[in-house]
C-alpha cells in the first residue's frame, strides 16, 4: 500500500481525516518554542516581563523555589512549569531520577505549604500540595477565563535507597461551562492556546525538536470494549514516544475516528502523560509502562494492546520525526482496522 | 450507636420529592447489564464471570451514590433564581478532580469496573454527578488509583469529607 494511503499531509485535512474536532484556529505562541539543550538550572536569566527576579533553582540535593504569594503564585506557577522548572528531561520540575530524593521532600512541602484555591475560574491558580506520605503529589490548575489547565506532578521513590526511581506529569485542559440550571459541566479539550502558553515545552513538535527522533513509537487506536460503537462514544487514541536512551516517555492522548476500515487520529494535542527516569537504567516499553496510568492511557495493565508504529502502518519512527516536527499542523495517522483486535 | 442495616439503608437512599419518599430515582438507562450478567469484553480479552458480577456491583454501587446525593436539593433558590446548592455533594469537590486521572487503572476485558461512566459516554464531558457517582464506588470499597500525581488521593480525601459530613446530616 502506498504512503499517502496512510498518511494525510495535506495540511487542513481535518475534512479528509477527520480532526475537525481538535482543529483550533489561533496560531502557537512561539514562546513555547524551546527548551533549549544548554538552559541553566536557573531561571533568573528569564526576560518574560516583570520576572526577571524570580529565581529557581535546582542541584541534585536540593531545590530552591521562589517565594509565593496569593498575588504571584500564579505568575511564578507559570514561568516554572513553562520552564520545566529550570531543567531538561529526564529532570521534571527540578527533580531527577537516580537523584537523592530530599529534593522530592522540599518540593512536596513547598507546595502543601502554598496550597491555595482560587476564588473564580477567571483568572486564578489552585495548588493541591503533598496529600499523603503514600501518594504524595502536587497539582496546579490554571485558571482563564473558565479555562483549567491542569498539571499533576509526583515522584516515586526506590524504597530505602534515597533515590527517586521516576517522575510522572500529567497535562490536560478543559473549558468549564454551566448547564441551564448553572451546575458546573468541563469538557476535555485536545487544543487550546493556553495550555500551549503554560505547557508548550511538552508540544509534540517541540519534544521532537528538542530531544530528536524516539527510539521507538507505540499506538493503540481501539475501544476497551465491545458494546460502545466508534460513532457513540469517544475512545481513545495514544501515541507513547518513547526515549529509551534519554529517560524519559510521553503519550499523546487524542481520540479515535473509524473511516473507511481506518482508525484515525491526531497526535498533535494537549493532552499528555509523561514519565522519566534514570536514563543509565534500562528500561523497555513494557518497563515504563507501568509507570502510567489513566482511564485513557497507557498502564501496566493495558501495555500489551500497543503496537509499534511501524507494524500498523506503514511510517517508520523517522517519518513520524519528520512530518510532526512541524509545530501545528493537524496530519493524521491512520491505521487499518484489521490490524486490531 | 447501633443502626440496623434496614435503617440505614433506606436513610442513605431515599429522599423528598413533592411530599412522598421516593427510594428510588437513579438511572442505569444506557446499560442493560444492570440485573443480567454480561459476558461482553473487548475480542482477545476474557471476562470472568467473577468480573461480570463485579461490574454489574459496581454498576449498582455506581447508581446509589446518585441515589444518595438525592438526599439533598441540588438546586436553591437565590435572589428568585435557581443557582447551585453548595451543599450538594456533586458541588462539594474540587474541579481538580474533573479529569481521567486517580482512578484504579482499566482492566482488560472490565474496563469500566471503577469508572463506570468515562467522560467518552458524554462526549468527553465530565459531568459532576456521574464523577461523584464513581468516588461514591471507589469510597465505598477503598478503590482509587495510587498515582504518583496525588489525584487518587485527593479523590479519597475529598470523598472522606463530603461523606463524613453527609452521613452526619442523615444519621441521628
Amino acid at each position: 500500500m502506498k504512503h499517502k494511503d496512510f498518511i494525510c499531509i495535506i495540511l487542513n485535512c481535518a475534512l479528509l481525516a477527520g480532526c475537525s474536532w481538535i482543529l483550533n484556529p489561533q496560531v502557537y505562541p512561539s514562546e513555547t518554542s524551546s527548551i533549549e539543550a544548554s538552559t541553566p538550572l536557573g531561571l533568573s536569566s528569564t526576560t518574560a516581563t516583570g520576572m526577571s527576579n524570580i529565581n529557581i533553582t535546582a542541584t541534585p540535593d536540593e531545590i530552591s523555589l521562589p517565594i509565593l504569594s496569593q498575588d504571584n503564585a500564579k505568575e511564578v506557577l507559570t514561568l516554572f512549569v513553562k520552564n520545566n522548572g529550570g531543567c531538561k528531561l529526564p529532570c521534571l520540575m527540578g527533580l531527577t531520577p537516580g537523584e537523592n530524593d530530599k529534593a522530592v521532600y522540599a518540593f512536596g512541602t513547598y507546595f502543601q505549604k502554598h496550597s491555595q484555591t482560587s476564588k473564580n475560574q477567571i483568572n486564578g491558580i489552585d495548588i493541591v500540595g503533598h496529600l499523603d506520605e503514600n501518594s504524595g503529589g502536587t497539582l496546579l490548575v490554571f485558571w482563564e477565563n473558565r479555562i483549567r489547565v491542569q498539571i499533576g506532578i509526583g515522584a516515586a521513590l526506590v524504597d530505602g535507597s534515597g533515590k527517586i526511581d521516576h517522575m510522572n506529569m500529567t497535562g490536560s485542559v478543559y473549558q468549564h461551562h454551566d448547564d441551564i440550571h448553572g451546575n458546573e459541566i468541563a469538557t476535555l479539550l485536545y487544543q487550546h492556546p493556553y495550555f500551549e502558553n503554560i505547557l508548550g515545552s511538552f508540544s509534540l513538535a517541540n519534544i521532537l525538536a528538542v530531544y530528536g527522533e524516539p527510539s521507538e513509537i507505540w499506538i493503540m487506536p481501539f475501544p476497551l470494549d465491545n458494546g460502545y460503537s466508534y460513532d457513540s462514544s469517544k475512545y481513545p487514541f495514544d501515541f507513547v514516544l518513547l526515549y529509551q536512551n534519554k529517560g524519559f516517555a510521553i503519550e499523546y492522548i487524542t481520540r479515535v475516528i473509524e473511516e473507511d476500515g481506518y482508525l484515525t487520529g491526531c497526535p498533535d494535542v494537549d493532552y499528555v502523560q509523561l514519565s522519566t527516569w534514570n536514563p543509565d537504567e534500562d528500561k523497555n516499553f513494557d518497563d515504563v509502562a507501568q509507570y502510567f496510568s489513566g482511564t485513557d492511557s497507557l498502564s501496566g495493565a493495558n501495555a500489551d494492546f500497543f503496537k509499534p508504529l511501524q507494524e500498523v502502518t506503514a511510517l517508520s519512527v523517522k517519518d513520524f520525526y519528520k512530518y510532526f516536527i512541524v509545530p501545528g499542523n493537524d496530519r493524521s495517522i491512520r491505521t487499518p482496522k484489521n490490524k486490531w483486535p | 450507636m447501633h443502626l440496623s442495616l434496614e435503617f440505614t439503608f433506606h436513610k442513605v437512599i431515599s429522599f423528598q420529592y413533592n411530599g412522598k419518599t421516593i427510594t428510588d430515582g437513579a438511572c442505569a438507562c444506557g446499560v442493560p447489564d444492570v440485573v443480567t450478567v454480561s459476558r461482553l469484553a473487548r475480542k482477545g480479552d476474557v471476562r470472568t464471570d467473577q468480573m461480570a458480577q463485579d461490574i454489574n456491583r459496581n454498576n449498582i454501587v455506581h447508581e446509589l451514590g446518585h441515589m444518595f446525593a438525592n438526599n439533598w436539593k441540588r438546586d436553591i433558590i437565590v435572589d428568585n433564581k435557581d443557582v447551585p446548592n453548595p451543599d450538594h455533594p456533586y458541588n462539594m469537590y474540587s474541579s481538580a478532580l474533573l479529569t481521567e486521572n486517580g482512578w484504579p487503572d482499566p482492566i482488560p476485558g472490565a474496563s469500566l469496573m471503577w469508572r463506570q461512566h468515562p467522560s467518552r459516554m458524554d462526549n468527553n464531558t465530565f459531568d459532576r454527578g456521574e464523577v461523584f457517582a464513581d468516588m461514591f464506588l471507589g469510597w465505598v470499597f477503598n478503590e482509587f488509583a495510587n498515582d504518583p500525581a496525588g489525584v487518587g488521593a485527593l479523590r479519597r480525601v475529598e470523598m472522606d469529607r463530603i461523606m463524613n459530613t453527609k452521613l452526619q446530616e442523615l444519621l441521628p
